[in-house]
């Protein structure tokens, strides 16, 4: 339905406009009149526009073209917006204090780094996973809220850090 | 090569890595993203640069960067994304 192509991004992007129909459906039956309810099509797409419209737009409406180009300047955005923040938030933490601790003790700092540059390698993937995992069990708007929050407590540690760090 | 002092190395950040910020940061970020391997490469791009500098820095870390500024800027940063998504009325990213 969205287009022909099997793309995994196409595929994991539909999950949540299939979470947002079922759950149209059951706004319908639980709030609308039942004269609006003999109209499924219309009240169906005009509640998947309403809830998916933070993530993508409606697939009927939109050709799979603009679609697929709306993907490209979006991975290197959120690239660099995962670099940036992550950078930022992670210099001078205690870990990279712990590295330079080592690496300073050590003969071989340079086996240290790698050492500590595998390690981040794998927190990085574990925390993607994690992420990935509970973006596929949540619905959007528990997601969102999640997220929300989750981003709020990194704020609040890294305030926290500021203020003990001297 | 010193595979003990590679293994201790590695087995010590990932215990200190592992549930700090940093992680929650890659695992929020890739709850709302379309890229994930993005917020991988980002996130694992800018833990290993900044280890990087603090081996090759050592002690002056904390004075060729403001760490103190740099902190307080992600964390505005992280606050900011972080009402974008819990105001209702806006729609983030």
């Amino acid at each position: 339905m969205l287009n022909s192509e099997p793309s995994t991004t196409a595929q994991s992007i539909d999950q949540p406009i299939e979470l947002a129909r079922s759950q149209g459906v059951d706004q319908r039956l639980g709030f609308e009149s039942p004269v609006l309810a003999d109209s499924p099509l219309t009240d169906i797409a005009l509640t998947d526009i309403a809830l998916a419209e933070t993530t993508v737009a409606d697939p009927v409406a939109e050709p799979p073209i603009p679609f697929v180009q709306k993907q490209k300047p979006g991975v290197l955005r959120e690239f660099l917006t995962a670099f940036i923040t992550i950078f930022l938030a992670e210099i001078g933490d205690k870990t990279q204090l712990a590295t330079l601790l080592m690496t300073a003790e050590s003969q071989s700092p340079w086996v240290v780094f790698a050492g500590a540059a595998a390690a981040l390698l794998t927190t990085s993937l574990l925390g993607v996973l994690i992420g990935r995992w509970l973006a596929q069990r949540l619905s959007e708007e528990t997601l969102k809220t999640a997220t929300g929050a989750g981003m709020l407590i990194i704020s609040v540690l890294l305030l926290w850090d500021v203020v003990h760090l001297n | 090569m010193d595979w003990k002092l590679l293994g201790l190395s590695f087995v010590m950040v990932f215990v200190a890595e592992l549930g700090d910020k940093s992680q929650l940061a890659a695992i929020s970020l890739s709850g709302q993203c379309q890229n994930p391997k993005a917020i991988f490469l980002g996130s694992a791009t800018a833990l290993i640069f900044a280890s990087f500098l603090g081996v090759l820095l050592g002690e002056g870390v904390a004075q060729v960067f403001p760490t103190h500024i740099l902190k307080a800027i992600a964390a505005i940063g992280f606050a900011g994304m972080g009402l974008g998504l819990l105001w209702p009325a806006q729609s983030a990213s």
